[in-house]
C-alpha cells in the first residue's frame, strides 16, 4: 500500500512536471485581480482572481476576492439593542507557484470583527480589525512547502519557507455611560515595510515585511516590531470614538535575525537597456539542495523511528 | 481491571501496522528525496530538464520563423542590434549561444526572468545585444532547468563563445573569470566596450554567490540577409 502511494505520487509528479497541459485540476471562483491559470498542474485550488501554478502540484492560492461580510443584529423590548459584524477581503495581488510542489498562497488579508450592546443609557461596543500583508505579488517558483501570507513574498528555489506580510491590528474598546465614558485602542504592528525574499533558502520563516534571506537554511526572521496604546476617559461624555495612538507607529524595514540585502552600492545598470530597470540581486540561477537533503533525512529519520515503535508496541 | 487490560492491548495491536505503514511510507518518500538529491547532484534536476528541452524545442521552431522573416532597415551594426533589441519583447527567442567547450547549443531567451530562465540562458534585458559595443550579459541555470551552464567553471581563457543572430554571428574569446556576492549588482553596468559576461549562480548547489565569466569580442560575420537592401 505504501510503495503503491508513493508510486502514484512520484507518477503524477512526473508527468505533471513533464507533461504541460496533462492533469490541471483546478477549481476557480471570479474574484478581482484577473483570470486564473493552472496549466499542466494537479491539485490546484484558485480563488479569487491574479493566480498562476503552471506545472505544480497540490497549490492552493487565494488572490483578489469579493468581500464577505456578515452581521447580526436584535433588539430588546426595553429599547436596548445587539448585534455583531465580521467582515474578511483579500488584496488583489497576483500569486505565482509555477513548478512548485505544496504551495499555498493568500494575497493581503483584511478582517474586521465588531460588537456592540446599548440599552437607553449605556452602550458598549468592541472591535478588532486587523490586516496581514498588502495587495503586492507573492510568487514560489520552483520551491517546495512553501506558504506564503499578505503580498510581497518571494522564495524561488526554496524549500520549506513560511512568509508573512506585516501584521497590524487596532482592537478597540469603547464605554459610554451616565458617569464614565472610556476608549481604549492598541494598535500593535509587527513587521517593516517592502517584501519578503527566501529565494534559493531551506527552512526559512520570515514575518512582517522588510526580511531577506537569500539562499540560507534554517533562518527566522521577525520584521521590527512596535506597539502602541491610547486611552482616554473623560466624564459624563457621550460615546467616544476610538482614540488615535498618541504613539506612533515606528515599524522598522529589516529582519531581527538573519541576513539583509545590502542596499548599499546596488545602482541601476546605466545602460539604456529596454527596461533600465534596478535590480537588487543578480538573476537567480541556482538550487538550494541542503534543504532537500535535511528533509530526505528527517524523513528517513522519522520514519525508522515509528517503524521502530510500533514493533515495541 | 482485566478487562480493561485487554481493550488496551486490542488498541495497541490495532495502532501497531498502522504506525509501521505510515513509518514505511516515511521512509520511502524520505529514499526518494534522497535519491532525487542524488541524481540532482551527479547530473541535474530530471524534472525541470524535460520542461526545459520542451521549451527549447518551441523556442527553437519560433526563432526560424523570426530568421526566415527577418529584414534589416539600418546600415551600422550598432543602430541595427539596437532596433532588433527593441523589437523584442521577454521570453522571445533572440538567437543562438554555442560554447563548443561546455557543449552547449541553446537558444537565447530575451530576459534574466524566473520564466524566461526557465526556457533557457536568457539576455539581461538592462545591457545590450551583441553588436552595440557595450555589455551583453547572458545568465543560465546551473543544476536545473537542462543547466546550460553546468559546467561554467570549465571555461578557460580562449575559449569560444558564439551568439548567431539574425543579423550576424558575433565570437567571443574567454577572458577570465571571477566570483561575487548574489548582490553586486555593479557587474551588470555596462562598459564603453563590447563585452560579454556569462553568469550561474555559485557554489553550484546554493545561491549566495554568482560565477561569472568574462569574454571579449574577437570577430563579427554579418548575415547577407540582415544587410540592408
Amino acid at each position: 500500500m505504501a510503495r503503491m502511494l508513493v508510486a502514484i505520487a512520484g507518477a503524477v509528479g512526473a508527468l505533471a512536471l513533464a507533461a504541460p497541459a496533462f492533469a490541471d485540476v483546478t477549481a476557480g471562483v471570479p474574484g478581482s485581480g484577473g483570470g486564473n491559470s493552472a496549466t499542466g498542474s494537479a491539485g490546484s485550488v484558485q480563488v479569487g482572481g491574479g493566480n498562476t501554478s503552471g506545472t505544480s502540484i497540490g497549490s492552493a492560492q487565494l488572490g483578489g476576492a469579493p468581500d464577505l461580510s456578515a452581521g447580526t443584529s436584535q433588539s430588546t423590548p426595553a429599547g436596548g439593542s445587539a448585534g455583531g459584524n465580521t467582515a474578511a477581503s483579500v488584496a488583489g495581488g497576483s500569486n505565482s507557484a509555477d513548478h512548485s510542489i505544496g504551495t499555498v498562497q493568500s494575497g493581503g488579508v483584511s478582517s474586521g470583527t465588531s460588537a456592540s450592546a446599548s440599552t437607553s443609557e449605556e452602550s458598549a461596543s468592541v472591535s478588532a480589525p486587523a490586516t496581514v500583508g498588502s495587495g503586492d505579488d507573492n510568487t514560489a517558483g520552483t520551491s517546495v512547502g512553501t506558504v506564503q501570507v499578505g503580498g510581497g513574498n518571494t522564495s524561488s528555489g526554496s524549500a520549506g519557507t513560511v512568509q508573512s506580510g506585516p501584521v497590524t491590528a487596532t482592537p478597540t474598546v469603547n464605554l459610554a455611560g451616565p458617569i464614565l465614558a472610556l476608549s481604549d485602542s492598541l494598535p500593535v504592528t509587527v513587521g517593516g515595510t517592502g517584501g519578503n525574499d527566501a529565494s534559493g533558502s531551506a527552512g526559512t520563516v520570515q514575518i512582517g515585511g522588510g526580511n531577506g534571506s537569500s539562499g540560507s537554511a534554517g533562518t527566522v526572521q521577525v520584521g521590527g516590531s512596535s506597539g502602541s496604546t491610547a486611552a482616554g476617559t473623560s466624564p459624563a461624555a457621550p460615546a467616544v470614538p476610538a482614540v488615535p495612538a498618541t504613539t506612533p507607529s515606528t515599524g522598522s524595514t529589516g529582519g531581527v535575525l538573519g541576513a539583509q540585502h545590502t542596499a548599499g552600492a546596488q545602482t541601476a545598470p546605466k545602460g539604456s537597456g529596454v527596461l533600465g530597470a534596478a535590480a537588487r540581486v543578480l538573476p537567480y540561477t541556482g538550487l538550494a539542495l541542503l534543504g532537500f537533503v535535511v528533509l530526505g533525512l528527517a524523513l528517513l529519520l522519522s520514519g525508522g523511528a515509528l517503524i521502530g515503535r510500533a514493533r515495541t508496541t | 481491571m482485566r478487562a480493561r487490560r485487554d481493550h488496551a492491548t486490542a488498541g495497541a495491536t490495532r495502532v501497531a501496522p498502522a504506525r509501521r505503514r505510515l513509518g514505511i511510507t516515511v521512509t520511502l518518500l524520505g529514499a526518494l528525496v534522497l535519491a532525487w538529491v542524488g541524481t540532482v547532484w551527479f547530473w541535474q534536476e530530471p524534472f525541470t530538464a524535460l520542461y526545459a528541452h520542451v521549451e527549447q524545442h518551441r523556442l527553437a521552431g519560433a526563432y526560424e520563423k523570426r530568421d526566415a522573416a527577418y529584414a534589416a532597415t539600418r546600415t551600422s551594426l550598432a543602430a541595427e542590434a539596437r532596433a532588433y533589441r527593441l523589437a523584442t519583447r521577454a521570453g522571445q527567442p533572440l538567437g543562438w549561444i554555442t560554447i563548443p567547450r561546455i557543449g552547449l547549443h541553446a537558444v537565447l531567451v530575451d530576459g534574466t526572468g524566473e520564466s524566461q530562465l526557465a526556457d533557457g540562458p536568457g539576455l539581461y534585458r538592462g545591457d545590450f545585444l551583441p553588436g552595440e559595443g557595450r555589455l551583453v550579459y547572458v545568465a543560465g541555470h546551473r543544476t536545473t532547468y537542462s543547466a546550460p551552464f553546468a559546467n561554467i567553471q570549465d571555461l578557460r581563457r580562449g575559449d569560444e563563445v558564439v551568439i548567431s543572430l539574425p543579423y550576424g554571428a558575433f565570437r567571443y574569446a574567454i577572458t577570465g573569470h571571477r566570483v561575487v556576492l548574489a548582490t553586486d549588482v555593479a557587474v551588470l553596468r555596462s562598459g564603453d566596450h563590447e563585452e560579454l559576461i556569462l553568469q550561474s549562480c555559485h557554489p553550484k548547489f546554493s545561491a549566495t554567490h554568482r560565477w561569472l565569466a568574462f569574454a571579449r569580442l574577437v570577430s563579427v560575420r554579418r548575415s547577407a540577409r540582415g544587410r540592408p537592401v
